[in-house]
């Protein structure tokens, strides 16, 4: 495959799903009434005017271009055996599950992936909402380092379009799509699922952290599947303005910097931008791990649950 | 530093093990929970990297780097295929392998003597023969203890010029890890390996010259 056709199969598929993200537009918005326009696409609407409608594109290119350089430098290749697909998919998830859980726990790199989690409602059309920085971040690791593992670019290319169509529809709302999806749910991330990955609940934050199988949350033990009783709360722990794109993009580069210019030294200001979100340099840890054991901690044996 | 500070009115489900929940957990989210047990997701990450580098190692995947030599062996292909596969006989003429133990059949474990350089001290690496055509080729792939990390699979592939001469094609391909990683000097491996088996290849020849 030349990259025209590359090129031409991206569009197909990217046509396909932006299709099903208008019809989920026109039935939230015009036909079920059930979210309010604006508040619910200000952001991808706003963002696209800065990153492009090619934002949602340009990862799966961007992807392949990184294949193709990871390709001509890697040490060896896996061939073209059938099993060079399973294998692929392994370690494009593998890196997948890398670069999101960095993206999550090294403070400056939660600063390009926060705006995607932003927002206190989650539709189709949320990957537009994405930060340009994170375009090529993304590249990098699906791309680059899949292919220098030796994965053929062919296989990255269309697993990345598969990632990029599962991923979008992922995000679906819920208030169009409410149900789980029967066996799917043993193997495959749903979006019951990524929903747990969007909730600011404590009991959900920073888990579910792959786009297509569950193989690497399960294995690095950060998968949690949709509980009935805990309700899905979206967005960040800070209060965000949803409909605000500047809010959004930019708040947490912000509060880094307040961070950083607070910190006493050169040691603590490193800290503050590669330890997890919510690392303090006065001890006082406000990050998921420190806040769960604060919680299990208040919630010894015999003592009423946190509620 | 606002960032994840949790809101005091979202809850939190501690303790998996304690927790009675009966509103929530279909019978799936019992099953699958947050807390797999830890030594069975090590032992399936480890089974899964073992069976990488065994995939690594195998014939599934080119080679990561091949030593290639050709003969013409002054010979029919019958009485080549005699020579070459009479491993009885090898020490009586191969100075690159002075002798190899084991039967001739497919799946057959081998014990080579092998003289890498001309004087050099013979090592004895164990090998499995991988495939044998009857007058066409066969085959063996060097056993090491951790898969894939530098597998070796060595060919011998005999085809006829005419009845008095055939053609050998005497070569090796290397896969794994070390041989794709490690540092080290490939042309000048590559070139010491081939002399080696030239070395074999001109014993051949002559072992299977009309004598006078």
């Amino acid at each position: 495959m030349d990259n025209a056709e590359f090129a031409r199969i991206a569009a197909i598929v990217f046509a396909v799903s932006m299709a099903i993200s208008l019809l989920e537009m026109l039935y939230l918005t015009a036909i079920s009434r059930k979210a309010p326009f604006w508040h619910t696409y200000a952001q991808p609407l706003k963002n696209a005017l800065f990153v492009g409608l090619v934002g949602r594109l340009l990862p799966i290119l961007g992807t392949v271009g990184f294949a193709v350089l990871g390709s001509k430098l890697a040490p060896l290749s896996l061939g073209n055996s059938w099993y060079v697909w399973p294998i692929g998919l392994l370690i494009f998830e593998f890196w997948y599950w890398v670069q999101h859980w960095l993206g999550h726990k090294v403070r400056l790199l939660w600063c390009i992936h926060a705006p995607h989690h932003a927002p206190d409602t989650l539709t189709s059309l949320i990957g537009l909402g994405r930060n340009i920085i994170e375009l090529p971040y993304l590249g990098f690791f699906l791309g680059f380092m899949t292919a220098l593992m030796g994965v053929p670019v062919e296989v990255i290319f269309v697993i990345s379009l598969v990632d990029g169509f599962w991923g979008k529809f992922l995000h679906i709302s819920e208030k169009m799509v409410p149900w789980k999806y029967g066996p799917l749910e043993y193997f495959m991330q749903t979006p019951a699922y990524h929903r747990c990955h969007h909730a600011k609940n404590l009991l959900y934050m920073d888990t579910n952290y792959n786009s297509i199988t569950l193989f690497w949350d399960w294995l690095f033990g950060t998968l949690q599947p949709l509980r009935d009783a805990e309700r899905v709360v979206y967005g960040i722990t800070r209060e965000v303005d949803s409909e605000s794109w500047r809010d959004v993009q930019f708040s947490e580069f912000g509060a880094l910097w307040a961070d950083l210019k607070r910190a006493p030294g050169g040691w603590n200001k490193l800290c503050y931008l590669f330890m997890p979100p919510g690392w303090s340099h006065t001890g006082d840890h406000k990050t998921v791990a420190a806040c769960r054991r604060n919680s299990h901690a208040l919630a010894d044996p015999g003592a009423a649950l946190v509620q | 530093m606002l960032s994840r500070t949790p809101e005091p009115h979202l809850s939190n489900k501690p303790g998996e093990g304690g927790e009675r929940s009966t509103t929530d957990s279909t019978a799936f989210d019992a099953r699958l929970t947050f807390h797999s047990s830890r030594l069975l997701r090590l032992a399936i990450g480890l089974a899964l990297v073992y069976a990488l580098l065994v995939f690594i190692g195998s014939t599934n995947v080119p080679p990561v780097a091949v030593v290639t030599t050709t003969a013409t062996l002054p010979a029919g292909i019958a009485e080549s295929w005699a020579v070459l596969t009479d491993f009885q006989d090898y020490p009586e003429w191969n100075p690159y392998l002075p002798d190899i133990d084991g039967e001739f059949a497919v799946g057959e474990t081998i014990t080579l003597t092998l003289v890498a350089d001309k004087d050099a001290t013979p090592i004895r690496p164990r090998a499995r023969i991988e495939a044998i055509s009857p007058q066409r080729e066969f085959s063996w792939q060097g056993l090491l203890p951790v898969p894939g990390l530098f597998a070796t699979r060595h060919v011998f592939a005999l085809e006829p010029i005419d009845e008095g001469q055939t053609r050998l094609h005497h070569y090796e391909e290397f896969r794994g890890l070390a041989v794709a990683l490690l540092p080290y000097d490939r042309e000048f491996q590559t070139l010491r390996i081939a002399r080696s088996f030239e070395r074999m290849n001109d014993a051949l020849i002559d072992r299977l010259s009309p004598r006078p």
